[in-house]
């Protein structure tokens, strides 16, 4: 079951590589429609892991297999859910009616590696070990430099270089623990960590934090994630929202969630991370007149957020952990749709400038409905999700208390209050007021794209509900 | 059916209106009717489940006790007291006037204006419904974040309007950044008392000001802070008269008369409720609230009295009338435990007067809406000579004007009499609190003063040339005539018949946990309108038969001693001039007066946030690191290469090097048995 769910988009992927036009786009959809039934199906709603007896130890230490916990569940549902939505939009998406880049080239090729995008993320979550998890990792960073390229221009390629070369950097560290964790326990087991030397411990547990860092676009590796916006916008979506950046939070949590490792300093270490890169995150936002470049700022900014989560969680806090963790999910579903809102826009008229739209809720209805939902929301106002990942995330602050847990509090108050009328105002510039010249080309665009908008608008709101037994799942695991 | 199941049903009405308004495939007309049948119902189930809490006692509602979200103690249950069933009441007859209103207001506009109308409205409702019923502060909190939401969905009703999108984004920005002092209160309280529960917070909050006073000072003024600002209580009222000017004239008169009165709603819970009554902290909080609450009624009431656009008036004036309110709960605050009968008095007077605000200033908004149908502008200025083609608006206007200002028999004098006496009484307590009272009533005046230039402008004087287009628009539809006298009437019947109000206020005092410090159980409905404490009773009748004896007198007088007026064309300097060119406008009223107050006229600037260009540099962690870091690399790099170009010569001497090494070491650290050293 458990490989059947990692070898259909991988046999999708290669099949949709050598196709063109539509049949791709039937062809992906029908992949991703498969994949994300059979995530459903696989999730252990019942809180047991579901382990593949599939396993392949080829010599000592190595051992390849599949399982799927709490956590993975998690992240397999986002991929593939996340993964489908954006598929179906991008099939209207890659067009001769978008006005930003009209063009239906090249369809194969991002289906291909939109779909191992997929499947490497579903290794990452499925792995049994860090040697696993290590080489789906990798693959990840492949699959993210060929999206970013994806238009071939020079600024996209340099971005992708870019991506390839920070995330690389970070891997190095990755590499770095797994030789601490080899020579010092003979295994890559996650629960072999725990394991380790109190000195090689806190050196492993730095190594994957710096590793994740990288990934999650954490200060100071963070410059490569607003390059990254040379992607096409769908692609851009999947990265920042469920994929690539979600893989670095993952790394985060298992080592605390499987290894009981980020505990202590290492805690520490990781929330004052954290909190520093929610406010580079929240600087950024004054600078952009790009949207897609505020939402890049913005995925920092709310990815320091699950970190300081679950360094909250790692510091004992329960609530942190799964703060931590439902801000990862509900995150995702707000994310998406805001970065498909704005590629809607760019879609019907070619600008993503803030400066230059406004008004524009009057041409195209619907998806300024679904950029202000998706703006309330990451601002965590109620009914939407995030609102619930916040309380619990300061709470955990509260609830670790003392001088850190004040500090934390203060600060994410300060941070969401700040960001919030920053967004809201830029919703406001490009959603009201006069219809400026281009906003009035502007029309809701195709059904495939407006029917993700509208089930990313409900899931925006219903998200927590879903998540939250998996959360709870996880969490009672570390209690 | 179980009285229980009233609450789930008030509020299944409310969203499914909502719902169905937002998406049903009807004509704009219907949709508006839709709309105020689902109204009518809630309202109907709302006076019935008030109905119920105030004859048989709270009702306890447990929807679900335990939130599925693990490392969150909260719960979704309701507790209706006679606190909640007061506000229940005012939930049930309020927006049926303001959606029966509404129906004429959009009359003509598009269908997706309608339903921007209707289902924000409805869901606000909703939002209200619950914020007054829960008990359990993230049910409060969820409830008080899709009131504010929804309410600024009606702020952005016309969002082709930059000023109006700039006045919701103020509102948002500042109610939501508030409300996180909520938060953080009911976090830390929740901490301690181990679950969001009203009564288990509330127990927690007591033990803090025991053990670390300080830090029950700061959750308590927490809390103040988040319910201070929807209140918009001087000095957090800047967001408040752009807002409700933005927001449709009916939306106004539901934000004023009820979604500000939610603040006062938490207000009351916190400190009356939670903050234990009559020691060292109830003082200090109520002598903090009673001044801020004076602050608000000067501040409020004389800004009403600069604003040259009608809207704006009423909404400054909101905040003066919301002072009142706010004053009346700061005395019975402080003076909980010191006087409890005069605590009472102020507790009941603070009450009443925010029922009675909830009808006249509905109304008044709605008579603004009625004009601006008519003639299209809010300004003051380019009103004038409405009363022929008005009459009943007009009729209404004065009503409204008449009551705001605290004039007997109607019911805004009855509250604020019994804010006088307790603060002139309980200045023999707190010397301060009689001071606020001659504020009081000084205020009482100003506020006339701007409704009657409100009045004037619009209604009186020559007919100006925006208004000659009033008879053209047609008279108003039905329905918004009924929607304005049905808020009217209570008007003058809470102003001759208060006595329900005042036990049911009575009643709310109660269920406070420390009610006999409040003076309730030891205060009878009727001695609060009566002559206890040695002060004049109040007795409505009476008072009307005596103004109408006056009046007849009057009458008499104008009519034996006046001499016959004789009406002339305006002239000046020998020359006639146009009425309209010489009439004396809302612009040139009391120039004189406000010139002592101009300091307190014009908001503090909200100051703008520009974002320092060096900030941008900084974080462009490319610039600084990454490509001096790739710069560095390539630099090695080519210092690398240098060594490496292809001349024989120089390998040669780098093997002749190695080797030399290499024998150098093994000689140095060479062992005797021919083994290297390591």
């Amino acid at each position: 079951m458990l490989l059947s769910l990692l070898l259909v988009p991988l046999a999708g992927a290669l099949l949709v590589s050598s196709l063109q036009g539509r049949r791709a786009d039937v062809a992906a959809s029908v992949v991703a429609f498969i994949t994300a039934g059979l995530a459903l199906a696989s999730v252990p709603w019942t809180g047991k892991t579901v382990g593949s007896s599939l396993t392949w130890q080829p010599m000592p230490g190595f051992a390849f297999g599949l399982s799927m916990d709490g956590l993975g569940a998690l992240l397999s549902l986002v991929v593939t859910l996340m993964g489908l939505g954006i598929v179906i939009y991008s099939t209207g998406y890659f067009s001769l009616r978008n006005q930003e880049h009209p063009s239906e080239d090249g369809k194969g090729r991002y289906y291909f590696f939109m779909l191992l995008f997929v499947t490497a993320m579903l290794g990452i979550a499925m792995s049994q070990n860090f040697f696993q998890v290590f080489l789906f990792w990798e693959l990840t960073t492949v699959c993210s430099w060929a999206l970013i390229s994806h238009y071939g221009s020079p600024d996209a390629i340099a971005a992708g270089l870019k991506a390839m070369a920070i995330t690389q950097f970070a891997s190095l560290f990755f590499i770095g623990g797994l030789v601490i964790l080899y020579t010092g326990t003979g295994s890559f087991a996650f629960d072999a960590a725990a394991k380790l030397a109190p000195g090689a411990r806190t050196a492993f547990t730095v190594m994957m934090l710096v590793a994740a860092w990288g990934k999650a676009a954490q200060v100071p590796l963070f410059t490569w994630l607003p390059s990254a916006m040379a992607a096409p916008t769908p692609a851009s979506a999947f990265l920042h929202a469920a994929a690539m950046v979600k893989a670095g939070i993952f790394l985060a949590a298992r080592i605390l969630v499987s290894a009981g490792l980020l505990t202590g300093g290492t805690a520490l270490l990781a929330g004052a991370g954290g909190l520093i890169t929610l406010y580079v995150g929240l600087a950024g936002y004054f600078y952009a007149d790009d949207l897609k470049r505020l939402l890049a700022f913005s995925t920092i900014a709310n990815l320091a957020l699950m970190l300081v989560g679950i360094a909250l969680g790692g510091m004992g806090s329960v609530a942190g952990l799964e703060g931590g963790l439902l801000h990862l999910w509900s995150h995702a579903f707000t994310k998406t749709l805001l970065f498909l809102c704005v590629g809607a826009f760019a879609w019907a008229t070619g600008i993503r400038s803030i400066s230059k739209l406004s008004g524009i809720a009057k041409t195209m209805p619907l998806t300024a409905t679904a950029f202000l939902v998706g703006a309330l929301g990451i601002s965590g106002m109620p009914p939407f999700g995030i609102f619930w990942s916040k309380l619990l995330i300061l709470r955990a602050a509260l609830q670790v208390g003392g001088a850190w847990g004040w500090t934390t509090l203060v600060l994410v108050l300060v941070e969401s209050a700040l960001s919030m009328a920053w967004f809201l105002s830029v919703t406001h510039r490009v959603l009201f007021g006069e219809t400026s010249e281009i906003a009035a080309t502007g029309s809701d665009p195709s059904p495939a794209m407006r029917s993700v908008l509208v089930g990313l608008m409900v899931a925006s709101v219903v998200a927590p509900y879903l998540g939250m037994p998996l959360i709870q799942w996880i969490a009672r695991g570390v209690s | 059916m179980d009285v229980t199941m009233l609450p789930g049903l008030i509020v299944g009405i409310l969203v499914a209106g909502a719902v169905l308004v937002g998406v049903a495939p009807l004509s704009a007309r219907s949709l508006a009717r839709l709309a105020v049948g689902f109204a009518v119902l809630a309202g109907a189930a709302s006076a019935a489940l008030a109905a119920a809490a105030l004859t048989g006692g709270t009702v306890m509602v447990t929807w679900l006790a335990a939130l599925p979200l693990g490392g969150l103690p909260a719960a979704l249950t309701l507790r209706v007291d006679a606190l909640s069933a007061i506000f229940l009441l005012l939930l049930a007859v309020v927006p049926v006037a303001v959606a029966l209103f509404g129906v004429g207001y959009v009359a003509g506009r598009s269908t997706s204006d309608v339903r921007r109308f209707f289902s924000p409205l409805l869901m606000l409702v909703a939002g209200m419904v619950l914020v007054v019923t829960a008990s359990d502060w993230v049910f409060f909190l969820f409830a008080w974040e899709v009131m504010t939401l929804s309410s600024y969905f009606l702020v952005i009703w016309e969002w082709g309007t930059e000023r109006h999108t700039r006045a919701a984004w103020v509102y948002l920005v500042t109610t939501h950044v508030t409300s996180s002092g909520i938060l953080a209160a009911m976090c830390s309280l929740s901490l301690i008392a181990g679950s969001f529960d009203f009564a288990a917070t509330s127990a927690a909050l007591a033990g803090l000001f025991q053990t670390l006073p300080a830090f029950g000072y700061l959750v308590a003024g927490l809390f103040a802070l988040g319910f201070l600002a929807k209140a918009a209580v001087y000095p957090l009222n800047f967001w408040l008269p752009e807002a409700y000017r933005a927001a449709p004239a009916p939306a106004s008169g539901l934000f004023s008369g009820l979604m500000a009165k939610m603040g006062i709603y938490g207000l009351i819970r916190v400190f009356v409720f939670m903050v234990p009554a009559g020691g060292q902290p109830a003082l200090v909080f109520g002598l903090v609230l009673a001044t801020l609450g004076a602050a608000s009624m000067l501040v409020g009431n004389l800004r009403s009295l600069h604003e040259q656009d009608a809207k704006r008036l009423v909404a400054q004036s909101s905040v003066g009338q919301i002072g009142y309110v706010v004053l009346g709960l700061g005395m019975a605050v402080a003076l909980s435990g010191r006087a409890p009968d005069l605590a009472a008095v102020a507790f009941v007077g603070m009450l009443f007067h925010l029922v009675n605000h909830a009808f006249f200033k509905s109304l008044l908004f709605l008579t603004v809406g009625a004009i601006q149908r008519r003639i299209g502008t809010f300004d003051l200025r380019r009103m004038g000579g409405l009363l022929p083609t008005m009459p009943g608006v007009a009729a209404l206007t004065l009503l409204g004007a008449l009551a705001i200002a605290g004039t007997p028999p109607l019911n805004g004098f009855a509250s604020k009499w019994l804010i006088y006496r307790a603060a002139f009484f309980g200045g023999l307590q707190l010397p301060i609190l009689a001071l606020f009272g001659v504020l009081a009533i000084f205020i009482s005046t100003v506020s006339l003063a701007a409704y009657l230039k409100y009045f004037g402008s619009a209604f009186l004087g020559p007919e100006s040339e925006d208004a000659a287009r009033a008879a053209a628009a047609g008279p108003e539809p039905g329905s918004m005539v009924v929607a304005q006298w049905l808020l009217a009437g209570v008007c003058v019947v809470l102003g001759l018949w208060p006595q329900p109000v005042v036990s049911g206020a009575l009643a709310a005092l109660g269920g406070a946990p420390n009610a006999s410090l409040f003076g309730a159980g030891q205060v009878a409905a009727a001695d609060v309108m009566g002559g206890l404490l040695g002060g004049a009773g109040y007795q409505p009748v009476a008072v009307l038969l005596g103004l109408a004896v006056g009046g007849l007198v009057v009458l008499a007088v104008w009519r034996l001693g006046t001499p016959e007026v004789r009406s002339v064309r305006p002239w000046l300097g020998g020359e006639e001039h146009s009425v309209l060119a010489t009439r004396y406008g809302s612009a040139h009223l009391y120039q004189s007066f406000l010139s002592h107050w101009a300091s307190l006229l014009t908001p503090a600037k909200t100051p703008r946030l520009v974002p320092p260009p060096a900030l941008n540099l900084a974080l462009d962690a490319d610039r600084w690191l990454f490509i001096p870091i790739l710069r560095g690399y390539e630099w090695c790099c080519r210092a690398a290469g240098n060594w490496h170009r292809g001349q024989f010569r120089r390998y040669l001497i780098w093997q002749l090097l190695a080797v030399a090494a290499v024998v150098a070491i093994v000689l140095t650290f060479g062992g005797t048995e021919g083994r290297l050293p390591w």
